[in-house]
């Protein structure tokens, strides 16, 4: 490609472009102020909240997809216990609700409506990086469950999952501050009982019949999820 | 960026442009102003290339702004006290003797250090004409050179 020229001859050029120094750098340069942080796009966004969500948070959706798969491999494992499963995942979201919700109770929503991103933009760019990882912990889930329920087993899993965070992105909505990771908590612990509690009830929770109702649960959670999320996302100081 | 650096990277480019360390230095200034004010253009990589692009149009426009039939200021800028003095004068005059949009390739390059890409986007030439150009403005200096030292 380019010839590279020998260090004398850098130099000779440099001297023959060679010109006055200027009079008014320093007095200039003093009254600047500091250049702004440059801005990336959108995958500049996406790397700052990587690093900006605590490994804690990665750790825990690590923990759950391994104690589901485990409990999985379990000898016995059946469709009596495998329902434990279903109650269990709203846990495995708390981790990651929490975290969408940091910004506030760490007084940072402000700081972040400052920067030169939106901080819906922000919120968003997290909340997507948060459902990423619990990708993995749903198909840990569905790998446990699906050889006991089959193809069922999507449903009997979301429709609690899909509760719990309707749940708890109302309860962020609500409660602002230090307060939303125990809303949150609150939230997922409260759908995991309901869900021990119907398996308790004399009800024919697997009966083909019953799928109708799944099905419709998971409906209604993905669509209250769907609402909520963008209520939450439109209302100021998001975070 | 190193405000200080590209300081001086910028006065000279004025100076070439405008053969006048006044109004280089105004303009300057001005650049800076401008490059401040327009915080969109911060994008990874990019601030360089529009830092020279604001000082290159400034340029040009004090240029135009200049009466036609105003000489520009023949004075040669003070050379470097501890380079050879032959080989500059040479290097000068053979600098002189090439197009000027040849000299600026040149000094943006090896002078102010401008990545090839960066100059590509100021100039508005793809990375391979510049890396042309630069060859063959290189090869003519030399040329040149080696006939001044016959």
């Amino acid at each position: 490609m380019i010839s590279r020229i020998d260090p004398k001859t850098r130099q000779a050029l440099q001297a023959a472009f060679a010109v006055p120094p200027p009079s008014r750098k320093a007095e200039f340069l003093r009254s600047l102020p500091p250049l702004p942080p440059p801005a990336g796009g959108p995958l500049w966004l996406v790397r700052v909240q990587l690093r900006y969500i605590r490994k804690r948070v990665w750790l825990a959706g690590t923990a759950a997809a391994a104690l589901f798969l485990g409990a999985g491999a379990l000898p016995g494992w059946n469709a009596d216990r495998a329902w434990a499963l279903s109650a269990l995942l709203p846990l495995g979201l708390l981790a990651a609700a929490a975290e969408l919700g940091r910004s506030a109770p760490c007084g940072m929503a402000e700081l972040e409506q400052a920067c030169r991103y939106d901080l819906r933009q922000l919120v968003l760019a997290r909340a997507w990086l948060l459902g990423l990882g619990q990708l993995p912990v749903l198909a840990a889930a569905l790998a446990a469950a699906g050889p006991v329920w089959g193809a069922a087993a999507a449903l009997y899993l979301l429709a609690p999952y899909l509760l719990a965070a309707w749940l708890c992105l109302w309860a962020l909505g609500v409660c602002r501050g230090p307060e939303a990771p125990f809303a949150c908590a609150a939230a997922c612990v409260g759908v995991a009982v309901l869900r021990t509690a119907l398996e308790q009830a004399p009800l024919a929770l697997y009966a083909p019949p019953a799928l109708w109702g799944w099905g419709a649960a998971v409906l209604l959670g993905a669509g209250l999820t769907a609402r909520q999320a963008r209520r939450w996302l439109a209302a100021p100081g998001v975070g | 960026m190193d405000l200080s650096a590209q300081y001086d990277k910028i006065y000279r480019y004025c100076c070439f442009h405008l053969r006048d360390p006044q109004l280089a230095e105004d303009l300057t200034q001005e650049t800076f102003l401008r490059f401040y004010r327009q915080a969109s253009y911060q994008e990874q990589g990019k601030a360089l290339a529009y830092l020279y692009t604001i000082a290159r149009n400034l340029c040009l426009d004090a240029v135009r702004r200049r009466r036609p039939e105003a000489p520009l200021p023949d004075d040669h800028p003070a050379p470097d006290p501890y380079a050879p003095i032959d080989r500059t004068l040479a290097l000068r005059q053979a600098l002189d003797t090439l197009p000027a949009d040849l000299r600026e390739l040149l000094l943006l390059r090896y002078v102010n250090e401008l990545s090839v890409g960066d100059i590509a986007v100021l100039t508005g030439l793809s990375r391979y004409a510049v890396y042309r150009r630069l060859r063959a403005g290189l090869a003519d200096l030399k040329h040149l050179l080696r006939e001044e030292e016959l």
